[in-house]
């Protein structure tokens, strides 16, 4: 048996007042002869060693004094943790990636497992379980008419994913259940979130079975190994940092692996609490970048970071151009980087180029003769012609000041638009029909789209109304225009990844050119067989490598990392320095706890006061 | 005649005597001396001893060289012709020892008030004897010894400071009849009457030999049993009681049920008619003593009954 509130057995101590009082009533019953001559005669009532003797009206005070100082105290028995009346309990388990830590007794997502299970089997033989699987969405596992012994082997079944945790979500899904039976049903929850982190509606509403304490965890929480635009290979650069979210210090070592290779071993000491970064220069290599951390600690997931980094080229643009400023600039640009080229021809050359040769063309005010149907090759239209754009109403419009923004669109990486503003003059633009608005402008009152994109891979098209030649790209005003323009020259020369990198709980759409995929295997070597028509979207919720198969093409990878600081600081229990028993940390709803046997106590302690206070009458009668 | 008293107790003591009514019945009593007097003149007639002068003519003796020629009865000479002297019966002293039990036992039960009803005698028997010029000495027993509380007293104006010596007295320590007496006994030998003021809480054996040895020491001896409610039939709110012997410190749990406090009545009955049985067997005076009796009542008619008085 507990108690929800031991701190009233300290009220026991009138317990011990009472038998004092008897004692000293005890005492008090001695009565002073001037003799024993007359008695002894008379046999004695006791064996004279035996000093404490006590009768039925102390046996009575004694059960009416422990009665109401046990029901303060609030007990509660282990194994009975639901309303005996309760039919329905649902079993809510933190599958995030924080369970997977180790503790001195074993990972935490098992010591919620055991607790799930002594739930299960000490529960009354009519109640029913559901159990939700809480991470980053809820799942419902089974219903309430599951066989017990199937509930346990879903339980056992259970495993951690590598996600956040979330459990509104899956305590309001359980909270639905509840109004479906009346009432007459519980929820615990077994977690290594605090009960006092989630809303203060599910507090006195839920069983809360906290796990875990420790905080002892290292993560990597960023690699960063992207190439600069036009940079050369040999001044590359891959910056690791890790964080140390426990309080003690940690030794270990980071290991950069580029493309398979090796590429080098830091070691470090990180005091309690404490971020570090590490900087791998002169890399060269390209590839899959692999950062892991070589040390012990109670979470392994947050131990790898994946991240691509993309070969070194140089970027070839045809520039078909009336301008020849425009040609100096960007000659001038080129010369200035390794990894571009420009060559300026006649229009009646585009035909005749090939994407193996070139990466991009550049049509300024050129009119285009036929359409838009270059053969797999990027361009880049600035300020086209009304020959191409036929439906645009004028040639030329006025000043545009720029109103509207798409800043998650690469072209806008690290560029204020406003700054852009205002365009001395733009050329009308009709977006096509799968086109993305990036820029809009106000023009002579109305709202007009001045930059807009299209497109995927190799045949990705940026059209441009204001015109950059005008902007000065080579002079300090035009330092914005000078970024657009190459951050326009880097999105639409850009190379896709043999690989994809993603973040555990993303889900993605899969490619579906060449039909939809058959079969993808996880991180962990598990093989799921995709079934027809079904959705082509997949969610990650493993850190590691994804395999996703398709038929008549090559495999898909995909790599998932787990970044989540919140998730990884893994120490949230008050003295994350030790272990809180799970034993002492269960919690009863108020309802189980101010449940009849309170009541019963406090009735039993009033039955055994009047009757001690009848015994006396009597005893006083009598005398 | 009597000074003021210097406690309350002793006010209340001198109550029972300073009340024109009591007074007047105490000055009618007398100790009852059963023919044991001292040597020295008083005012008690004695048999076996004439004097010269006297008030109770005894005989006439014919006259002997050196009688005092004032003491020849001149009428019987003109008569019977020969010279004769007239004899009165001697009257002597008869002193009065009071011998007070000061032991624990005549302290409880504290409600029985037994050591107050005992000093109260002890005063009124006092202030008798020295009404009628009769030397008195006040004794307490206590722990196997007798202590004098006062010297001999002989003037009734004395009453005073046996009232006051006996009011610093608590009773305590063991009783010892025995032992007491046969420590008195070496105190003095002044013969006279010994009235031995107890609760009698003691073996047989030990009072009945105390008695005979005052007796053999030419007292002629009276005993007055003081007993209170309680001890006559002790009550409790609880049934099982724990009795504590306020002498011997020894304790006996028993229940207090009615057969047992029936038994235990039995047992003082016994006692006390033993006692009152031995007493009138030896030729002593004997009188229980109820302190919820009137304590004039008790001096009055229960002493004068039972011989201790007349």
């Amino acid at each position: 048996m507990k108690f929800a509130n031991p701190a009233a057995l300290l009220l026991s101590i009138f317990i011990a007042g009472l038998i004092a009082l008897y004692l000293w009533e005890r005492n008090r019953q001695r009565i002073d002869v001037p003799s024993l001559l007359f008695w002894e005669s008379i046999p004695e009532a006791t064996n004279r060693r035996n000093r404490f003797q006590p009768d039925l009206l102390f046996w009575l005070q004694l059960m009416g004094l422990s009665a109401p100082i046990l029901g303060l105290a609030n007990p509660f028995f282990l194994g009975s943790t639901q309303n005996q009346t309760a039919k329905h309990a649902i079993l809510v388990l933190d599958t995030s990636a924080s369970m997977a830590a180790i503790e001195e007794s074993g990972p935490r997502f098992q010591t919620a497992r055991e607790e799930a299970r002594r739930v299960v089997q000490s529960a009354d033989s009519s109640t029913k379980f559901a159990l939700i699987a809480a991470a980053r969405t809820p799942v419902l596992l089974n219903d309430f008419d599951t066989e017990r012994s199937d509930v346990i082997e879903l339980i056992e079944a259970l495993e951690t994913s590598d996600v956040a945790a979330d459990l509104e979500p899956a305590l309001i899904l359980a909270q639905k259940l509840v109004q479906q039976h009346d009432g007459s049903t519980e929820i615990h929850v077994f977690s290594d979130t605090p009960l006092e982190s989630t809303h203060e509606r599910w507090r006195n509403n839920v069983n809360w079975w906290p796990v875990g304490s420790t905080d002892d965890n290292l993560a990597i929480v960023g690699v960063e190994s992207e190439r600069p635009f036009l940079s050369r290979e040999r001044t590359d650069a891959v910056y690791v940092r890790i964080q140390n979210f426990g309080h003690n210090e940690k030794h270990g070592a980071v290991a950069l692996h580029i493309g398979g290779r090796a590429i080098g071993t830091e070691l470090f000491t990180a005091p309690p609490h404490s971020e570090h970064g590490f900087l791998f220069s002169d890399v060269s290599s390209s590839g899959l970048v692999e950062a892991s951390l070589l040390n012990s600690d109670a979470l392994d997931v947050d131990n790898r970071f994946f991240a691509w980094r993309s070969p070194a080229r140089q970027i070839h643009i045809a520039v078909v151009s009336p301008n020849p400023e425009l040609h100096a600039a960007l000659q001038h640009i080129a010369r200035a980087s390794a990894g571009l080229k420009v060559a300026a021809i006649d229009d009646i050359d585009v035909d005749g180029l090939r994407p193996g040769d070139t990466d991009l063309i550049i049509l300024h005010r050129a009119p285009l003769t036929g359409q838009l149907n270059f053969p797999a090759i990027p361009m880049l239209l600035i300020a086209p012609s009304t020959e191409l754009n036929s439906q645009a109403p004028s040639t030329t419009l006025g000043p545009a000041e720029i109103v509207d923004w798409n800043d998650a669109h690469p072209i806008l990486r690290g560029i204020d638009p406003q700054l852009l503003s205002p365009f001395q003059s733009t050329v009308a633009i009709v977006p096509p029909t799968s086109g993305q608005t990036v820029l809009v402008g106000l023009i002579n009152g109305r709202e007009e789209p001045l930059v807009v994109t299209t497109g995927e891979a190799d045949d990705r098209v940026a059209i441009v109304g204001p015109d950059l030649a005008d902007m000065g790209l080579l002079s300090t005003d035009g330092e914005t225009a000078l970024l657009l323009f190459l951050n326009l020259v880097d999105w639409l020369t850009a190379q896709p990844a043999p690989v994809s990198i993603v973040r555990t709980g993303q889900s993605r759409a899969v490619s579906m050119a060449e039909g939809p995929p058959t079969e993808v295997i996880d991180p962990a070597g598990r093989q799921a067989n995709l079934q027809n028509g079904a959705a082509p979207f997949l969610t990650f919720d493993h850190a590691g490598r994804y395999e996703i198969r398709h038929p008549n093409q090559p495999a898909e990878l995909v790599f998932a990392n787990f970044l989540d600081v919140a998730e990884s600081n893994i120490g949230r229990a008050p003295s994350p320095a030790h272990r809180v028993p799970v034993e002492d940390s269960h919690r009863r709803v108020e309802s189980v706890i101010n449940g009849p046997l309170k009541s019963w106590l406090y009735v039993i302690a009033a039955m055994f006061l009047l009757s001690e206070w009848f015994v006396a009458g009597r005893i006083q009668d009598d005398a | 005649m009597q000074r003021g008293a210097s406690t309350a107790e002793a006010a209340e003591r001198w109550r029972l005597a300073n009340t024109p009514t009591f007074l007047s019945r105490l000055d009618r009593l007398r100790i009852d001396v059963r023919g044991k007097t001292g040597r020295h003149p008083g005012n008690n007639l004695v048999s076996w001893a004439t004097q010269a002068s006297g008030l109770d003519f005894a005989k006439h003796r014919p006259y002997v060289q050196g009688d005092d020629l004032r003491h020849i009865d001149w009428n019987a000479m003109a008569r019977l012709e020969t010279k004769l002297v007239k004899t009165f019966r001697a009257e002597r002293e008869a002193p009065l020892h009071i011998l007070l039990d000061c032991s624990a036992s005549m302290g409880a039960p504290p409600e029985d008030m037994k050591f107050n009803a005992a000093t109260a005698l002890a005063s009124s028997l006092a202030y008798i004897s020295l009404r009628h010029r009769d030397p008195v000495r006040v004794a307490i027993m206590r722990d196997s010894m007798a202590f004098q509380v006062c010297p001999l007293l002989r003037h009734p104006n004395r009453v005073p400071l046996v009232h006051d010596s006996l009011s610093l007295q608590i009773p305590v320590g063991t009783t010892d009849l025995l032992r007491s007496v046969d420590s008195y006994l070496h105190l003095t030998r002044l013969p006279g009457v010994a009235i031995v003021i107890s609760d009698f809480l003691v073996p047989a054996a030990n009072y009945e030999t105390a008695l005979r040895r005052l007796v053999a020491g030419g007292y002629a001896v009276a005993a007055i049993r003081v007993a209170g409610i309680q001890e006559r039939d002790p009550t409790h709110p609880t049934r099982r009681v724990r009795l504590f012997d306020v002498e011997t410190r020894r304790q006996r749990v028993v229940n207090l049920t009615d057969a047992h406090r029936t038994e235990y009545t039995r047992a003082r009955e016994k006692h006390d008619r033993a006692l009152l049985s031995w007493c009138a067997a030896n030729g002593l005076a004997f009188c229980t003593v109820d302190t919820s009796q009137d304590p004039r009542a008790i001096i009055t008619t229960a002493l004068p009954r039972a011989g201790i008085l007349r």
